[in-house]
């Protein structure tokens, strides 16, 4: 078994709607391991939550209005453990248990700062503390441990400063080298991993000259300036012809092996997620409603799926079906909004297989993740027991 | 480049015009006064002489006290640019850590306080504040640091020039002002996609949205502000018996020598304009290196 | 520690409509609470000081009592000529109040005048009405002022009245924002092919609907400014003049005593003007981020 590089376990995030004062759920239950090497894809339509447990998992949700629970395991590297033992510690008057052999939790002694009274239903928070002592942890982990590739391709990068001093900076948050030279010959060198082949050139440029694509390769290269251990790719392919996707996921697929580093790649196109990831997170309404390696997923070994995922695989046209002239699969319905509490499964309007006996249950009940082979979880009442 | 001059060449006749706008107002003002002075006189051709003898800067004797316009107003205004520029860099050098301060989320509850200290401090009348300044200075130095050339010659030089500029800095009322613009600025461009992506690197977020955050905000008001604070030099002056253009414009209303207080327009309305455009043409290029 | 309750049955309100105190930070609410305060004290000072009631005679002279010390019967002591000085700071808002009002009205109608006529008419009148207002935007207030005064030698009207005119070019410039913001918003376009009168659209819509808020925070940063002048010019001696009382000239009379220790004569006066101009700044600063308007004074 390779070693694990992250985990995340029962992460839970919710807001807190100040007008009609209710919390919202945006993700609940959503447990994630990557291991070294490994390339983890989490799928989902729009607005089930994949942003949101990328950004809980970077550290950038705010503290204020939500609720983050849960825990995140995570493995810095050797040079960074010292410093982020401090920072747990620091602070800290209790003592947790925040290791699980080499990994640390960054969650750690966060929940000091909420507090649940039962009835009337309150939570009782100190958001700046929160956000300070996540501040703290994550300050430690971010950019040279985990990095994230943004969605907004064209507002991620800073308008106001050029292409070439942004990559420098990058590139200083690693390496404190002084000489100017160097850090600059350095970002060349990275611009030419992302195949930008004129990268004098486009190191003088600011972002808004650049196309869709070229700022996404740009950031990449930032992103891959650090040296992460673990990527995050959050929809590293919107607003790109085919092509050009294809190529981007080459790119991050190359520098992953080259760089030693874990991906996670956030889609709503598994599609384009199955070409490289080993193993396949899908996400429904904030949680997680199966996972499982790559085969499972996209073939349906056995017969085992959830009728999400299968409504998912099936809605990407396969080359026969196109020579066929077959219509688009659509999945019928929208995804439920958070603000309704649901009691049973999420999916229960729009599921097909929800008839007869079992339908009660998927109303009344949510549904566990079922373990069907061993890595293979499905959380559907169908698969039960 | 020659974007840039075209612009600066548009704003510039713009602001030409303006003054001339300006003065052809104070001319109808020269006509209301009785008396005979330089710019009195009929019609245009009365504002044309009077246009030239401002733009060539031979203002003639002042009709009250006798005395040559030219030699008393310039030294009043190089004072009255040292005091403005002073007390503004004052307020920022105040203002701009509190409202940097006051963008961060995580310190909310103590960002409060300094942002309500701040309201307080720059709504202090700002007469008031300078004699509890004169007080307290007076109080535990014995020394009284109104500005003249014989104290400054006697020990206290520093105290007499620095004091009336940290009163205005302080009492203008324009510190609550840049806090609240630069920390509503800062704080939205804080959650802007790429200071959020510059910060999951790892950068400092700061570095990230000093350019549209601070510099932009900042250069803004600040040099809006300036007309202001020529107003509000005028009491500080006359508290601190500062040379300026604020405190001879004051003995100018008191003697009725509108000349005097014509010029001192003049120079204020010439001064305001030259840093509009400043401030526009830092704020184009600003816009033309982001594009 | 925050606390965020938990509403289990939430009627469905449609939409995304959310009260405005429910949408204020604590923050906001303090500095308008504090911000109505301060408008309330001075209403009821001003109401007072019509009626003439309830108060010692602000102009009442009494050698016997100088300089004594704030107690009971002189709530905030006496001066130097034994006159009340609570009553004379309850009468010092007379010097201010209706002036402020002209002020605000002024800048107010003409500032939405200009400010739609250059906003809704950019081809004909932008140009030469912003002319206009720069050139009053470019000599500096109180250089204006003190013109004003040698040439016409006015009371605080009228100063009042010219400091209103010096303020157009700010209310102007932002009624020109905002109508070129509805201008480019296609419900305009829409109420014009629905057979809305311009009348119409530029009362209803441009100022009742969508520059109130905008005029409101003026008018209130507005009289704070007014307070600051009216207070400089009288301590300067060139607003309103003694015996009649205001704020300004009592701390001028006070200050020549400040340094033999009887602070109170200038010290409550400058405290009262402080707690009124910050009261209506935090007012419209506060209405400001409630509104999410951008206006600065």
């Amino acid at each position: 078994m390779s070693r694990q590089i992250a985990a995340l376990e029962h992460l839970k995030v919710y807001f807190y709607d100040q007008g009609d004062r209710r919390f919202i759920r945006a993700v609940e239950d959503v447990g994630l391991t990557v291991e070294q090497k490994q390339v983890v894809g989490l799928v989902g339509e729009s607005g089930c939550g994949k942003t949101i447990t990328a950004l809980s998992m970077m550290g950038l949700i705010d503290g204020e209005p939500g609720v983050v629970g849960g825990r995140f395991f995570f493995r810095p590297k050797e040079e960074d453990r010292r410093a982020l033992i401090f920072a747990i510690m620091r602070g800290n008057r209790k003592k947790y248990d925040c290791r699980k052999g080499e990994l640390f939790d960054l969650f750690c002694g966060l929940d000091d700062c909420v507090r649940f009274d039962a009835d009337p239903f309150t939570v009782i928070k100190d958001p700046e503390k929160w956000l300070r002592k996540n501040g703290r942890i994550m300050e430690q982990m971010r950019g040279r441990n985990i990095s994230m590739v943004f969605q907004n391709t064209r507002e991620a990068l800073n308008p106001f400063v050029t292409v070439g001093s942004q990559l420098v900076r990058a590139v200083q948050c690693l390496e404190n080298d002084k000489n100017r030279a160097a850090l600059a010959a350095r970002a060349e060198e990275l611009l030419l991993s992302v195949r930008i082949f004129n990268p004098g050139y486009v190191m003088n440029m600011y972002p808004d000259a650049l196309s869709i694509g070229m700022s996404q390769r740009v950031l990449i290269a930032i992103a891959l300036a650090s040296r992460p251990g673990l990527l995050i790719a959050d929809e590293p392919t919107t607003g790109l012809d085919t092509t050009n996707k294809h190529r981007i996921i080459d790119l991050l697929g190359e520098n992953m092996e080259r760089g030693n580093m874990s991906l996670v790649i956030i889609s709503h196109n598994i599609g384009i997620v199955r070409t490289i990831a080993d193993r396949i997170y899908v996400m429904y309404a904030g949680l997680i409603v199966e996972h499982g390696n790559k085969k499972e997923i996209v073939t349906g070994r056995k017969n085992a799926r959830h009728p999400y995922t299968e409504a998912l695989v099936s809605s990407v046209p396969t080359d026969a079906d196109i020579k066929r002239g077959k219509k688009l699969k659509v999945i019928e319905g929208v995804v439920p909004d958070n603000k309704m509490e649901t009691e049973g499964c999420p999916f229960l309007p729009r599921c097909r297989y929800a008839k007869g006996g079992i339908r009660r249950k998927c109303r009344t009940r949510r549904p566990e993740l079922f373990e069907v082979t061993s890595g293979h979880r499905i959380r559907c009442w169908l698969f039960a027991g | 480049m020659s974007r840039f001059l075209k612009v600066f060449s548009r704003e510039l006749a713009n602001a030409l015009l303006l003054v001339i706008g300006v003065t052809a107002i104070l001319y109808l003002s020269f006509n209301l006064m009785p008396g005979t002075f330089i710019g009195k006189g009929g019609g245009v051709e009365g504002y044309l002489n009077l246009l030239k003898r401002l733009f060539s800067f031979r203002f003639g004797v002042s009709p009250v006290s006798g005395r040559d316009i030219k030699s008393l107003v310039l030294p009043a205004f190089r004072n009255t640019l040292l005091l403005t520029f002073g007390s503004l860099f004052v307020s920022v050098l105040i203002a701009v850590p509190i409202g940097i301060f006051s963008a961060y989320r995580r310190f909310k509850s103590y960002s409060w306080a300094l942002s309500i200290f701040s309201y307080i401090i720059s709504s202090i009348p700002v007469f008031f504040l300078g004699y509890l300044v004169l007080y307290v200075v007076a109080r535990y130095t014995g020394f009284l640091p109104v500005f003249s050339v014989s104290a400054s010659a006697r020990g206290m030089p520093f105290l007499s020039f620095v004091l009336p500029i940290v009163v205005l800095g302080l009492g203008n009322d324009s510190i609550s002002e840049i806090v609240r613009l630069v920390g509503g600025e800062l704080e939205r461009v804080m959650s802007l996609d790429y200071v959020i992506a510059a910060k999951a690197r790892g950068e400092n977020m700061l570095q990230a949205s000093v350019h549209e955050g601070i510099v932009i905000p900042l250069i803004s008001i600040v040099f809006s502000k300036i007309p202001f604070i020529i107003g509000g030099a005028v009491v500080v002056e006359h508290v601190f018996n500062w040379p300026g253009m604020g405190r001879l414009a004051f003995q100018a209303t008191l003697d009725r020598d509108l000349p005097v207080l014509i010029i001192i327009a003049f120079l204020s309305v010439l001064f305001v304009r030259t840093t509009t455009l400043l401030k526009d043409m830092i704020l184009y290029s600003y816009r033309t290196s982001e594009s | 520690m925050k606390r965020f309750y938990f509403e289990k049955e939430t009627t469905d309100r449609g939409g995304f409509y959310v009260p405005l105190y429910r949408r204020a930070s604590p923050v906001d609410a303090v500095s308008i609470g504090y911000g109505l305060f301060v408008v309330a004290y001075l209403v009821v000072f001003f109401i007072i000081s019509l009626t003439n009631s309830f108060i010692k005679d602000p102009m009442q002279v009494d050698i016997g009592q100088m300089f004594m010390s704030p107690s009971f019967e002189h709530l905030f002591g006496t001066d130097f000529l034994g006159r009340d000085i609570f009553s004379r700071i309850v009468k010092g808002t007379e010097a201010f109040f209706l002036p402020g009002l002209l002020c605000i009205a002024i800048s107010t109608l003409f500032g939405l005048g200009f400010g739609i006529l250059a906003g809704y008419y950019p081809r004909y009148c932008a140009g030469a009405v912003f002319y206009v207002l720069n050139i009053v935007d470019s000599i500096p207030r109180f250089i204006f002022i003190l013109i004003i005064i040698i040439l016409f030698n006015p009371s605080i009207y009228v100063i009042m009245i010219f400091v209103g005119i010096t303020s157009i070019p700010k209310t102007a410039s932002y009624i020109k924002a905002k109508v070129e913001l509805l201008k480019k918003n296609r419900f305009m376009e829409a109420s014009r092919a629905l057979g809305l009168s311009q009348a119409t659209i530029i009362f209803k819509h441009i100022i009742w609907i969508y520059s109130k808020t905008v005029l409101i925070i003026q008018a209130t940063l507005r009289m704070g400014e007014s307070v600051l002048i009216e207070t400089s010019l009288s301590y300067l001696g060139i607003g309103v003049q003694e015996p009649a009382p205001s704020w300004g000239n009592m701390v001028a009379m006070g200050k020549d005593f400040f340094f033999q220790g009887k602070m109170w004569l200038s010290t409550v006066p400058a405290v009262i003007i402080l707690m009124t101009i910050m009261g209506l700044y935090l007012l419209g600063d506060g209405l400001n981020s409630l509104y999410n308007e951008k206006v600065s004074r």
